[in-house]
């Protein structure tokens, strides 16, 4: 075999090897703090979630409905979370926005707060076992419960601009708060986060 | 013994150039493609045993697909699980698909680098526009299955933003070519010059979800879309709007949409050419694929061809797309034992699929003839050093060497030169449409499916209720 020949066998072997190595993939777990901002592929995440509901919740507790229901009743309205009704175009579980808005209420102090429907439906179960099934010393009274005065309720919106690799989206989060008694919208938080997403067209 | 060595060269040199290779040719000429190994999931599609299908394909999934392949195993699967009426499973398959065609739109150079040197299936399975489009029609309907519009609406917006990404990104040369085509001097328009990038099944599921929230807006553009589809894209609708402005037009009550889905998609088939070269002649052979049955040989010729120096063979595996149609030629709708109506092509998933193919099919040609000269050659030329080799060494090994060298260049262009012949088999061929305004109700609703003038199905869908402000829309499909 000539040299020429063996150098270039062995230029196009190494050459293979390399470009298949390239290619090997690989994975590493790292553990980060439950706050840390991580952006992957752009969709929307629970930064997103958890920034929104902190704007809207320290948004809605100053504003001047609460100052005027306090001068009207003299107590703490009792805010219960509804529907947020997912209009985007990502399959988003509206659930741990829902929460975080509700954590976020609960922890303003300003507000009182009562379970949603779900948690509601549960609860009045488990009331009316509590009537046959526990001592009578330690039965939760039926018609107690606490009336919510607002529903909070809304949706997240988005539109999507887009050309070969890259995107623009613009979530739009928003939220009203209503009266339950008179149907009166006493406070509207609109929040939007846009983000561009762009994509390499090539990787090794 | 030097006489016994050159005698035994001699024979093993006949055996290697002339005989060895018809040999390869005839075994592998027969062989099997990738096809030939969903010839039984197919039958069970075919049978509408779809769920026995989509079992198979899983079980079968590491003799199907490879890495490279994921985007075809989850489009395959969660096709087949839609069918079985399995929604929730076929959402995670069809949106796994998703995903991917969208990771790999950012190409990998090193699969690049492999497919120029062995073959096109080196490259990840990226998907088809219409293959990520359709994948949103289908999860849209796997979630009007399972009742949840919300989220069935999430995959009417996806379809909104992949429709107006392809129509930015094609329509400037449609609309150049449709000019062409009405200047009075202008060429007809030919397939493969006119991308796909509307679909009116898109647009129809689009506007049924939009008129049953009651959004006109919404709903009047989306049948202006679908009349776009027909007339911007003549070539892949060329057949009359099964609808009239009407779909834009509220119910007096309700109104019953029925969609039926028949046939097969089309497949990739290879296509194989063979020129193999000996001392002053030359073999040419022809492979065509056919369904059910791998390669078979065609057309084989030796011819003298004075001048000709031996050991050369190139292989040339080029796709073809070949159409598997349907047998249903009417589907009519009877809804408590009386005729509601037929049912009118909306889409023709097969045109559409083929027309895709032969956008691309100058640049794999091309490719493909680039990749096997230069194989041939460098086997050629990789066997010759080995005779060679073989011939200075003497002994027993360089005998072997000198014969089994260029034999194995040989092979090695034979097994890895071969048609890139992926593409997802469990859409349907066409999508039919029909709609009628009924009062609010259950309707026992049956779908026929007639072909050559006799019954070949009638599916009975029970009973079905028809409720003001819900999009009602129902489907059936048979694969055949």
């Amino acid at each position: 075999m000539s040299k020429a020949l063996r150098y270039s066998v062995f230029f196009v072997v190494a050459m293979l090897v390399f470009v298949t190595s390239c290619a090997t993939p690989s994975r590493t777990v790292q553990r980060t703090a439950a706050d840390t901002q991580i952006d992957l592929s752009g969709r929307w995440n629970d930064t997103d979630s958890r920034l929104v509901a902190e704007e809207m919740i320290s948004d809605v507790v100053v504003r001047p409905w609460l100052s005027r229901f306090n001068q009207s009743s003299g107590r703490e309205p009792v805010v219960i979370v509804g529907d947020v009704r997912n209009l985007s175009s990502e399959h988003i579980d509206t659930t741990p926005f829902i929460r975080d808005m509700e954590r976020e209420l609960i922890n303003s102090g300003m507000v009182r707060f009562v379970a949603g429907e779900a948690a509601r439906e549960q609860i009045r179960r488990e009331r009316v076992d509590q009537q046959t099934q526990a001592r009578e010393e330690t039965v939760a009274r039926l018609g107690a419960e606490t009336g919510a005065d607002f529903m909070l309720q809304g949706s997240i919106s988005s539109t999507t601009d887009a050309i070969d690799g890259l995107r623009a989206v613009a979530y739009q989060v928003n939220m009203e708060l209503i009266s339950i008694e008179t149907n009166e919208i006493v406070w509207i938080g609109t929040k939007e986060i846009k983000k561009l997403i762009e994509q390499r067209r090539s990787r090794w | 013994m030097a006489y016994r060595q050159s005698g035994f060269r001699r024979f093993g040199s006949l055996i290697v150039h002339r005989a060895l290779p018809l040999l390869v040719l005839f075994l592998v000429g027969c062989a099997s493609t990738r096809n030939t190994a969903f010839q039984e999931i197919d039958e069970k599609a075919q049978q509408g045993r779809f769920l026995e299908a989509a079992e198979l394909v899983e079980r079968q999934s590491s003799q199907l697909y490879s890495d490279r392949d994921r985007v075809l195993f989850y489009l395959d699967k969660g096709m087949l699980l839609h069918y079985a009426g399995d929604h929730q499973q076929s959402f995670q398959m069809l949106s796994e698909a998703e995903r991917l065609i969208e990771e790999y739109f950012t190409r990998s150079i090193s699969q690049e680098a492999m497919s120029l040197l062995v073959n096109d299936t080196q490259r990840n399975y990226v998907g088809e526009d219409f293959e990520d489009v359709y994948v949103n029609v289908f999860n849209a309907l796997n979630f009007l299955s399972l009742q949840e519009t919300e989220r069935a609406f999430v995959e009417v917006r996806r379809i909104n933003n992949k429709l107006n990404l392809l129509e930015d990104r094609y329509q400037q040369v449609a609309r150049g070519v449709l000019q062409a085509e009405e200047s009075p001097d202008g060429l007809p328009v030919a397939p493969g010059t006119n991308r796909f990038y509307n679909s009116a099944l898109a647009r129809y599921l689009s506007l049924v979800m939009y008129r049953a929230a009651g959004n006109w807006d919404s709903v009047r553009i989306d049948w202006n879309g679908l009349e776009a589809a027909f007339r911007d894209q003549g070539n892949l609708y060329p057949f009359p709007i099964p609808l009239t402005a009407q779909a834009m037009v509220p119910p007096e009550d309700t109104r019953l949409s029925v969609l039926a889905f028949t046939g097969r998609s089309p497949v990739k088939f290879a296509s194989t050419l063979w020129v193999i070269t000996g001392d002053d002649w030359i073999t040419i052979a022809v492979a065509d694929e056919q369904e059910g049955q791998g390669r078979v040989l065609q057309d084989f010729d030796i011819i003298p061809f004075p001048g000709v120096q031996s050991g050369y063979r190139f292989k040339f595996e080029i796709p073809r797309m070949v159409s598997r149609g349907s047998e249903v030629d009417h589907i009519r709708v009877f809804a408590n034992g009386e005729l509601l109506g037929e049912l009118g092509l909306l889409e023709d998933i097969e045109r559409i699929a083929v027309d895709t193919f032969q956008i691309r099919e100058p640049v794999i040609f091309l490719r493909t003839v680039t990749r096997a000269v230069v194989k041939g050659i460098a086997a050629q030329r990789a066997g010759q050093v080995a005779r060679e080799a073989g011939a200075q060494m003497g002994s027993g090994f360089g005998i072997l060497l000198e014969i089994f060298g260029p034999l194995a260049a040989s092979l090695a262009v034979e097994a890895t030169e071969q048609a890139d012949l992926r593409i997802s088999r469990f859409f349907p061929a066409f999508a039919h449409v029909g709609e009628w305004d009924l009062p609010s109700g259950e309707y026992e609703l049956v779908v026929e499916y007639r072909g050559s003038g006799s019954i070949l199905w009638r599916h009975e869908m029970g009973t079905v209720r028809v409720i003001a402000g819900e999009p009602n829309i129902v489907q059936s499909v048979l694969k055949r």
